[in-house]
């Protein structure tokens, strides 16, 4: 069966246990956020060009891509950070309004925040991404008119300030902090 | 088995408003990452997490209820949470071993970090 005309069954493959590690320069007070696979969140500082990197946060999460049963399609999914809840902070942010309206009709919004792209810009899924992460939350669904709806993290109106639910595992670990 | 069938043969107390459904099996596990990667609608989840971070994950899986196990407090925003998706949390005084143990005698398989593929 072709990708295009497929029905996809999804599911999870390729799945890592790992870290999702904040650090900062403290020179131009860049901060940037990866995914390391490691027992222990590393926390060394070092440098790279012109910038001095030390650990601030970490995160416990899984890295994972989905996988067609039915086409053989896979989507990865390694830019994917975090998959996080609207906890309605801000009245005009965008995910809000779309959260809230969405709420009346059972279908519970989340969004997918993505790590920066190598040039420092917002990372976001593209459309082949947000769909099958859709399809394979929205097929394990049972509850009657129950449904997921995952959008893109830049609908948030102030990163900075927002206060979602990050599905993240923190405290966690004897060495695990605060994201 | 349903929820309210299991309330009568296990020492389960509900928090939240009760929303009695079907349970398919179940995990025991304190990591979201766990309840994302392997939770299954339906699943009874045994944690000792009390965060609101176990609500939206639970919902996103389509969990059916919370148990949280040696009797720790939920805060009244989580509980308030829970209600809004229709997920019941309950408290039971056992630890996570012994509920699963409880419920598997009664012939709900409750797997470590989920159901086996």
């Amino acid at each position: 069966m072709s990708a295009n005309t497929c029905e996809h069954e999804w599911k999870i493959i390729d799945a890592k246990d790992g870290f999702i590690i904040t650090e900062k320069c403290f020179h131009c007070n860049d901060i940037r956020e990866y995914f390391a696979r490691e027992l222990a969140p590393p926390k060394e500082e070092y440098r790279e060009g012109p910038h001095y990197y030390n650990f601030m946060a970490a995160a416990q999460t899984i890295q994972f891509d989905l996988f067609c049963e039915k086409c053989g399609t896979v989507v990865s999914l390694s830019n994917l950070m975090a998959i996080m809840q609207c906890e309605h902070c801000i009245d005009s942010c965008p995910l809000n309004l779309i959260s809230q309206s969405a709420e009346e009709q059972k279908i519970w919004a989340y969004g997918a925040l993505c790590y920066a792209t190598p040039d420092g810009k917002e990372g976001t899924l593209n459309i082949e991404q947000l769909r099958a992460l859709n399809e394979f939350f929205n097929a394990r669904i049972r509850s009657v008119g129950k449904k997921i709806l995952i959008l893109p993290g830049f609908f948030r109106a102030d990163p900075a300030n927002c206060k979602a639910i990050i599905l993240t595992d923190v405290g966690m670990l004897p060495e695990d902090e605060d994201l | 088995m349903t929820i309210a069938e299991l309330m009568k043969k296990v020492n389960m107390t509900p928090m939240s408003k009760l929303f009695d459904k079907e349970i398919t099996g179940g995990l025991v596990t304190d990591m979201v990452s766990d309840v994302m990667k392997t939770g299954q609608a339906g699943n009874l989840w045994v944690t000792v997490q009390t965060n609101k971070k176990v609500i939206a994950a639970a919902n996103l899986v389509d969990i059916t209820a919370i148990v949280i196990t040696q009797g720790k407090k939920v805060d009244a925003d989580v509980l308030q949470a829970a209600d809004k998706v229709e997920i019941t949390i309950f408290s039971t005084p056992m630890t996570s071993w012994d509920f699963v143990g409880q419920t598997h005698a009664l012939g709900i398989r409750i797997e470590p970090y989920g159901q086996p593929k």
